[in-house]
């Protein structure tokens, strides 16, 4: 046995053919703040790989180490790039090669269950990832034939944004609002509840503390959430070239999944701090600056990212990539330049607003200004057809909910509509880690349109809801079941309906 | 208006001085001298002087290579290398140990490298893979 592979040793040197490299080369003329600018390199494309050989003497100890770039500018004479990774070993006059590849990272099985960083290597110490397969960081979007409009939802557990903001698998869905408004609650509900969904998650984290890295980490182990997560994460102390590619990095990863036709949830957190790291990068490549100083092309930036997000049709595998970029607002500003160019790139968006946050109305919905275009389409039957007018209700009691003050004064119906809204509201309300299953939801939002609550003190809602839910799972769960699965008729509805009234008398 | 890069400079200062000898030369190096010193750009002139040594270069055909080895070549060998890149070239002859063998030849924009430390990385990544 030994002996074969001493054998084959042998044949493969012999047979290695000894042949003169020629490599293109130019000369760093410029360089800083992770940023160089080169001559030579006269054939060089456009978001090349560079490699940089720093002088051993300038990096210490890690002598011959080779840092790498990514061609930006290709300009008459020179070459600008970004450099990925340390660059104060790089100084003038050092040799940079072309290495003629796209910038890729690994992608596979494996990446599962890891935190990587925006290169795919891993950081969380568990070993090396050894993937067989490299994905293109930038990649076309697919076209118009490849896709297939959205119709299957992604339960996100979250009673307001299932119930009225419902989200399909290939969706785009924003989640916006001010710093501290609990962005990062939805989509890391969103990651829980895809347990046992069929569903594979990335959570790109882009410019944020390392500390908030390892509580989200620490969480989603704790809930079991790693078995179907790949986390990627570009921190704060990362040069802004990681922060730029994070997020096509994360997406090259969901990418794989998607080809072998998966369903995979994908969370950017968040695209402010990428646009920040686009435009620190823009400027020092002294691309001219526009509106709020970002550069010409941020709108695309965002576009080809969230492009990549699709339902792939039966015949391309019928995999699909869903997307939920999180973008942060300065003081609830919606128009600013980055919000407005990422609301019309996606599907709808999450609104959060702060006031609701500290009224105690958490998951902070903003039910006015939050929409979704095509989840619609993708709700359950049952959902669908018992939260169909939960949106409209809730949006007109915010409205009625000014009068409320002059309670005694208003007519008998509004009055109803006032109470209703309140106990909807507090039905909308969960905590943080506690996604509630799809038929649940069902049950609760009927017993609610249905007047199950309106005898129910308000303080007494979410008590009582535990309640129904309890009851509900312990004596009918055959109806639950059906509820899952997508049924709807007319009996099906008299029996929830009379399980709600049995429940109602027994409390 | 754009700044005026280095090779833009040099170039001009070659175009001017290309047909001048003697005072001419000297009167046309000192105004340029002057300008530099108007435009703020006395402190590029190493810059400007290795852009215009380029140009010179390329005019009259010269080449220039640098060749690293890991041993100090013998004149015979240099020779059959300059001959092979033409008649007029100019050699820089280092000296690099860690090459372990073989030569890398680097012209203005290649590198043809035929060292043995190259050849044994391409093997180890050959039969790593």
């Amino acid at each position: 046995m030994s002996n074969a592979i001493v054998e084959q040793l042998k044949k493969h040197i012999a047979d290695f053919e000894k042949s003169v490299e020629v490599e293109e080369v130019g000369t760093v003329i410029e360089v800083g703040d992770g940023i160089a600018r080169m001559n030579g390199l006269n054939k060089c494309q456009a978001q090349e790989m560079l490699e940089f050989s720093p002088s051993a003497k300038a990096t210490g100890d890690k002598a011959g180490e080779v840092i790498m770039g990514v061609a930006l500018n290709l300009e008459e004479e020179t070459v600008g790039a970004m450099i990925l990774g340390e660059y104060k070993g790089i100084k003038e006059g050092d040799t940079v090669k072309r290495t003629g590849r796209i910038l890729s990272v690994p992608v596979g099985e494996q990446m599962v269950g890891r935190v990587v960083n925006a290169l795919g290597q891993e950081i969380d110490g568990k070993g090396e990832i050894k993937t067989k397969q490299f994905y293109p960081v930038e990649k076309i979007a697919p076209g118009v034939m490849k896709r297939h409009p959205v119709h299957e939802p992604v339960q996100t557990g979250i009673k307001s944004v299932d119930a009225m903001i419902p989200i399909g698998r290939g969706q785009r869905e924003l989640i916006i609002g001010d710093r501290q408004t609990g962005k990062t609650a939805i989509a890391i509900d969103a990651i829980i509840n895809q347990k046992g969904q069929n569903m594979k998650c990335v959570y790109v984290a882009v410019g944020q503390k390392e500390s908030k890295v390892a509580r989200i980490v620490a969480k989603l182990e704790e809930a079991g959430a790693m078995e179907y997560t790949t986390i990627v994460v570009a921190g704060a102390s990362n040069a802004a070239s990681m922060s730029f590619i994070a997020p096509y990095a994360g997406v090259a990863i969901a990418e794989y999944f998607a080809d072998k036709g998966e369903d995979v949830l994908v969370v950017y957190d968040d695209l402010t701090k990428q646009a920040w790291a686009y435009r620190e990068i823009s400027l020092l490549l002294r691309r001219p600056p526009g509106r709020e100083a970002y550069p010409g092309d941020v709108f695309y930036l965002h576009s080809r990212l969230l492009e990549r997000a699709c339902k792939l049709s039966e015949e391309a595998g019928g995999g699909s990539i869903t997307a939920l970029p999180i973008i942060e607002t300065q003081a609830g500003d919606l128009t600013a330049y980055i919000p407005t160019n990422v609301i019309s790139i996606t599907d709808g968006q999450i609104f959060l607003e702060t006031d609701l946050f500290y009224k105690g109305i958490r998951p902070a919905i903003g039910i006015g200004l939050s929409v979704s275009r095509v989840g619609g389409a993708a709700q359950i039957k049952p959902m669908k057809k018992v939260a169909g007018k939960t949106k409209l209700d809730m949006a007109q009691f915010r409205e009625l909910e000014a009068f409320a003050q002059f309670a005694s004064d208003l007519d008998e119906d509004t009055r109803k509509q006032i109470e209703r809204g309140y106990r909807i509201t507090e039905i909308m309300k969960q905590p943080q880690y506690s996604p509630m299953a799809v038929e649940n939801q069902v049950a609760v939002i009927y017993a609610v349109n249905n007047g199950i609550f309106d005898d129910v003190e308000v303080k007494d809602v979410s008590a009582t809801e535990t309640k129904l839910i309890e009851f509900m799972n312990k004596s009918k769960r055959t109806l639950l079941d059906k509820l899952a699965a997508g049924e709807w008729s007319d009996e099906l509805e008299k029996e929830l309906g009379d399980a709600c009234e049995e429940f109602k008398k027994n409390n | 208006m754009a700044k005026l890069t280095n090779k833009q400079i040099a170039q001009a200062l070659f175009e001017a001085t290309e047909k001048l000898s003697g005072a001419d030369l000297d009167g046309a190096l000192q105004r340029f001298v002057e300008l530099l010193a108007k435009k703020q750009k006395l402190k590029q002139v190493g810059n400007i002087i290795a852009e215009f040594e380029k140009i010179a270069k390329k005019k009259e055909g010269i080449v220039s290579i640098e060749i690293k080895s890991a041993r100090k070549l013998n004149s015979n060998t240099t020779d059959s290398i300059k001959n092979a890149f033409g008649d007029k070239v100019e050699v820089t002859e280092l000296v690099d140990e860690s090459l372990l063998g073989g030569t890398s030849i680097r012209t203005e924009d290649k590198i043809l490298d035929g060292s043995l430390k190259t050849q044994l990385n391409k093997l180890k990544l050959k039969l790593s893979n």
